[in-house]
């Protein structure tokens, strides 16, 4: 019996120390960027990384008033492309889990396939195609192009998640008289709120930190996004270590807020990911 | 209310190459207000005829009719499930897990536009018949199997459905809220009038509950009538043993001017006046349930026992001595197994008491409850109806 209580006892403790561990691993850098966007540009060259010393808020200021138009700029795509993704894409996932045919299976596994293709090799035709509705270098010609990337994985993530309703549930709201919207709206989207939440972190925090669309679908500086901005700051000639810093803290302050206030809904959904249980 | 017709209702799931019968040619008609009952084994396709006329499932052939409007043809849904005015009662209940009660039975009225003092008038009278007053603040995960289920009742009748489907409804429930729950219903249903369907395998929810049964197997119509017809007339044996226990015992029948030598393989032979008609011999299975079958100990006459005198009018034809083997409980008397034949084969007989292991009883069978069987075919043979002990 002892020798039991102590083995639940250690397992316990491993459990958490192997939490903190991991948590330690994934706070470094967050500490890192903290504490060298604080010090001097002096001090940031001669202490080491993860020690604090000087402690200033020249660097947080200066890259905070050059970094506001961008992040503002990156808000602007960010929140329709994450909302208007998930949105349409539970809808689509919704429609995919009534529906089962010939032709949605091909366009579902067309579907997951295209979100695995690398963006990269469509961003030529891409630029054509923006130019010529001309909505190049502007916010709806990138929402237009996150679009086109995050439907997909919208619509792809919302099926994992809708895959876990029972069905008798959507069954049982049509025979109550309910409509597709109203079963949508009042049954699906409650039902897997959750789920769209996560969806809805995963999206924004892949458009918010992709630097290669924003790059070229954008050529005017003063529309620049967030980590396109953040890329000035590893000049060619020279780099101010404290103000890289600061600048990658800074622009990546908005997901981490998002993540901070919904985490708990994306664990959720990651839990109904994993087990097949309603979120 | 409404009445229903089923014309040649197929259902065919899987690939064309490799077509799974579900259901094959189903006519039958489900009258106004009546209690109406589909009874089958697991697999046999009632759930899917039950969804055919709720409208979630669209038939490959044939025509459904609710009275004289066809709402689904070959292939084709002419009118939604949600145009059908049906409530549904499912057999998980199927009720919406993040609302509470008050507003799953307000749901189909919100659809439909009630005003919320209509909806508050209509949900405080469906709580008070089905007794849900108390719990129509929690949730349906808050609440016990058998408050879900007059939850989901109540939702499923509060827009005033002119078809009611029941789904297995009482197979999630324990034995005495079984009966409750049952007794609610029936109420229910002849207050309100609704025309109901239920979908049942077990002929208890039948027998307490339906007017007329139709006995599917296999995707197949087998019988309709009422519960008592299908049970003492069966038209075969499938019928038979869908509606109740029934032993069957392997025998054969020699019918020659007038006398029919019955033989029971294993256990006796009786023989009988019968003006059954054509002369025939032929392998048959003998059909006697339970409750049909007596026994008692120590040879004595079953005149001198209690069991002849509260069984119904009807001769007792002794049947022969047999070993017993185990005594089961069922629900105030006891289902004793006695063993007979070469193959040690069972004949289970209610008995109002236990009786030992390795007895030897003298059985005793009421003869116009003996149901003779096509030994290939499995069918009715009505050749004992007219016959008279020899």
């Amino acid at each position: 019996m002892k020798n039991n209580t102590f083995i639940l006892k250690a397992r316990k403790s491993l459990k958490y120390i192997i939490l903190s561990v991991v948590a330690a691993l994934w706070f470094i850098p967050v500490y890192a960027l903290v504490v060298d966007g604080l010090k001097t540009t002096i001090g940031v060259l001669t202490t080491p990384v993860l020690i604090p010393s000087t402690f200033t808020f020249s660097a947080m200021e200066t890259v905070g008033s050059a970094l506001f138009g961008p992040i503002l700029n990156s808000i602007a795509y960010v929140l329709p492309v994450a909302i208007i993704s998930t949105f349409f894409g539970a809808m689509a996932a919704y429609y995919f889990y009534k529906v089962t045919s010939f032709i949605n299976t091909t366009i579902f596994t067309i579907i997951s396939i295209a979100t695995f293709i690398p963006y990269q090799i469509a961003l030529v035709p891409l630029i054509k195609l923006t130019v010529s509705i001309g909505i190049y270098d502007s916010t709806y010609g990138l929402i237009f192009a996150f679009l086109i990337f995050y439907l997909p994985t919208g619509a792809l993530l919302m099926s994992i998640f809708l895959a876990v309703l029972p069905k008798t549930t959507l069954e049982s709201a049509r025979v109550d008289g309910a409509g597709d919207f109203t079963i949508f709206r009042r049954i699906v989207i409650p039902l897997s709120f959750p789920g769209m939440i996560s969806t809805f972190i995963f999206i924004l925090i892949e458009t918010w930190n992709n630097f290669f669309i924003p790059l070229v679908l954008i050529s005017s500086a003063n529309k620049r996004t967030a980590i396109v901005a953040l890329e000035s700051y590893t000049g060619g000639y020279g780099t101010l270590y404290n103000d890289s810093f600061a600048a990658a803290f800074l622009s990546s302050i908005v997901p981490l807020i998002i993540f901070i206030i919904l985490g708990r809904y994306f664990i959720r959904g990651l839990v109904a990911f994993g087990t097949g249980s309603k979120g | 209310m409404v009445k229903i017709k089923l014309e040649g209702i197929e259902k065919i799931f899987g690939k064309k190459s490799n077509p799974f019968y579900a259901l094959k040619d189903i006519s039958f008609e489900i009258k106004s207000s009546s209690f109406f009952g589909i009874l089958g084994a697991s697999g046999a396709g009632k759930t899917t005829l039950m969804r055919i006329i709720a409208g979630l499932e669209t038939p490959s052939a044939g025509k459904v009719y609710f009275d004289n409007r066809i709402v689904s043809a070959d292939g084709k849904d002419i009118v939604p499930v949600e145009e059908r005015n049906v409530g549904m009662v499912f057999q998980n209940w199927a009720l919406y897990p993040h609302l509470s009660n008050y507003e799953n039975i307000a749901f189909p009225l919100k659809v439909l536009h009630w005003s919320s003092a209509d909806i508050r008038a209509r949900i405080v009278e469906l709580s008070d018949i089905l007794g849900i007053k108390e719990i129509l603040d929690k949730r349906p995960g808050q609440t016990s199997g058998g408050q879900q289920q007059r939850v989901a009742l109540a939702r499923a009748l509060s827009k005033n459905p002119s078809l009611l489907l029941l789904d297995e409804p009482f197979s999630n429930l324990d034995a005495n809220t079984k009966n409750d729950a049952r007794s609610l219903v029936i109420n229910i249903q002849k207050k309100l009038g609704v025309t109901t369907v239920i979908v049942s395998h077990d002929p208890s929810d039948i027998f307490s509950l339906a007017e007329e049964v139709a006995v599917i197997s296999s995707g197949k119509l087998i019988q309709t009538g009422t519960p008592s017809d299908l049970y003492d007339r069966p038209l075969n044996i499938k019928v038979a043993t869908t509606l109740g226990e029934m032993n069957l015992i392997n025998g054969y029948i020699e019918l020659k001017s007038g006398i029919m030598n019955l033989e029971l393989t294993g256990i006796s032979k009786i023989i009988l006046k019968s003006d059954y008609g054509k002369e025939q011999s032929k392998a048959v299975k003998i059909g006697i349930r339970p409750e049909d079958l007596a026994l008692t100990t120590e040879g004595k006459d079953l005149k001198a026992t209690e069991e002849a005198d509260t069984s119904s009018k009807g001769e007792w034809i002794k049947l022969g001595e047999l070993k017993t083997d185990v005594s089961n409980y069922s629900q105030g008397s006891f289902l004793v197994s006695t063993i007979y034949g070469v193959n040690k084969s069972r004949l289970n007989i209610i008995s109002r008491e236990a009786i030992p292991s390795g007895k030897s009883v003298t059985i005793y069978a009421r003869r116009d409850r003996i149901k003779i069987f096509d030994g290939e075919t499995g069918d009715y043979i009505p050749i004992l109806e007219k016959a008279l002990l020899a």
